[in-house]
C-alpha cells in the first residue's frame, strides 16, 4: 500500500510537465514566427540568410529554440520508456543511451552557437 | 438477445474463454437493462459470476466491459446494444472469477489520497459552514460511485496500477482539495507531486469518456496540476 506522507527527492513531477509545455510553447511560437517570418520577407541570398539568422537577438531565440527541442524530447521519450519499459536493466539501458545522444547534440548545438556562430 | 461472456473459474479452467449465451430478454425493451439480462442468465446457469447490489447506478458494483466500453450494467438499456453483447470484466485487473475482478489496488488507492476532510479546528457543536459558492465547487467531484470505470479504462493506469493513483483516487484527491472546510492542501498536494502518482497521466480522457456519472476526472487531475502551479508561483 501506499504512503500518504511519501516524499522522495524525485519530486520534480510538476517541472518537468510545466518544462514539456512551456517549451512546446516555444517551439510551435518560434516556429510559427520563422515560417511567417519568411513568408513575408523572404531572404534573397544565404548572406541576408545568415545575417538574419546569426544577429545576436536571433542567435539566441535559435539557441532557445533548439534547447528547447532538446529538453521536450527528452522528457517526452523518457516518460514513454518510464511508462512502456519495466524491467530495470532495459530501463537503464535505454535512459543511458538516451542521456548521450542529448548530450551530444546538446554540446552539438553549444559547438554550433557559441563557437562557430 | 446474444452474448458472448468472459468466463473463467480458477479452479477448473486453465485459462479464461468467451461463452455464447442466447437469451429472450423477456423484458420491455424499452426499459429493460444488461443487469436484468445477466440475472436471467444467472437463473440459468448459477455458475455465471458477477457483481451487482443497487441495480440503480449508485453502488457501482456491476461495472463491466460492454461491447468494450466500460460501463455499468444497471444503467446500460439493452435496446439498441449491438449484438452479439460482449462482456469482459474490466480491463487491467486480475479476474477472481467470470466478471469479478480484484479491486484491492485500486481501493488501496482511493485510501491513499486520505478522502477525508482534515480539519484541525475545535469540532464545532452543529456543521463547519459553506458558502452555497464554496458547496458549489464540490459539483461534479463528490458524486463518484467509486465503479472503477474509469480507472481501469486508463491506460497509464494499466502500465502504473501500483504507482499512478488512477482517475477515480486523483478525482477524490481534488474533491478534498476544493473542499473550503479542508486544511491540509498542501500535504495533500505534496503527497501527490512526484513523477508517478499524479504526472502519468497523459490526458488521454478515456476516464471522462466512459464515467457512467458523466464526472470529468480529467479536469479534476487538470486542477490538481494548477493548483501545484500556482503553490510553486
Amino acid at each position: 500500500m501506499m504512503k500518504p506522507e511519501y516524499r522522495s527527492s524525485l519530486r520534480r513531477g510538476l517541472g518537468e510537465w510545466l518544462l514539456q509545455r512551456l517549451s512546446s510553447l516555444y517551439i510551435g511560437g518560434f516556429a510559427l514566427f520563422v515560417g511567417v517570418k519568411l513568408y513575408l520577407q523572404p531572404m534573397q541570398s544565404y548572406e541576408a540568410w545568415t545575417g538574419w539568422a546569426t544577429s545576436t537577438g536571433m542567435g539566441i531565440a535559435f539557441a532557445i529554440f533548439w534547447f528547447s527541442i532538446i529538453i521536450h524530447a527528452w522528457i517526452g521519450l523518457r516518460s514513454v520508456i518510464m511508462d512502456y519499459i519495466k524491467p530495470f536493466g532495459l530501463r537503464f539501458i535505454i535512459l543511458s543511451v538516451l542521456v548521450l545522444m542529448f548530450s551530444a547534440l546538446t554540446l552539438w548545438t553549444m559547438d554550433i552557437f557559441l563557437l562557430r556562430g | 438477445m446474444k452474448l458472448k461472456i468472459y468466463r473463467y473459474n480458477p479452479d477448473t479452467d486453465k485459462k479464461p474463454y468467451m461463452e455464447d449465451f442466447e437469451i429472450d430478454p423477456g423484458l420491455d425493451s424499452g426499459s429493460g437493462m444488461l443487469l436484468d439480462v445477466l440475472i436471467a442468465l444467472k437463473a440459468q446457469d448459477d455458475s455465471l459470476s458477477f457483481r451487482r447490489s443497487c441495480g440503480e447506478g449508485v453502488c457501482g458494483s456491476d461495472a463491466m466491459n460492454i461491447n468494450g466500453r466500460n460501463g455499468l450494467a444497471c444503467t446500460t438499456p439493452i435496446i439498441g446494444l449491438p449484438e452479439p453483447v460482449v462482456l469482459r470484466p474490466l480491463p487491467g485487473r486480475p479476474v477472481i472469477r467470470d466478471l469479478i475482478v480484484d479491486l484491492t489496488q485500486f481501493y488501496n488507492q482511493y485510501r491513499a489520497v486520505k478522502p477525508w476532510l482534515i480539519n484541525h479546528d475545535p469540532v464545532p457543536e452543529i456543521e463547519r459552514l459553506q458558502s452555497p459558492e464554496e458547496r458549489e465547487e464540490l459539483d461534479g467531484l463528490y458524486e463518484c460511485i467509486l465503479c472503477a470505470c474509469c480507472s481501469t479504462a486508463c491506460p497509464s493506469f494499466w502500465w502504473h496500477p501500483d504507482r499512478f493513483m488512477g482517475p477515480a483516487a486523483l478525482l477524490q484527491a481534488y474533491r478534498f482539495l476544493a473542499d473550503s472546510r479542508d486544511q491540509a492542501s498542501g500535504k495533500r498536494l505534496d503527497a501527490l507531486e512526484d513523477p508517478y502518482r499524479l504526472f502519468r497521466c497523459h490526458t488521454i480522457m478515456n476516464c471522462t469518456d466512459v464515467c457512467p456519472k458523466s464526472l470529468n476526472p480529467a479536469r479534476a487531475i487538470a486542477r490538481i496540476k494548477h493548483r501545484m502551479i500556482k503553490r510553486a508561483g
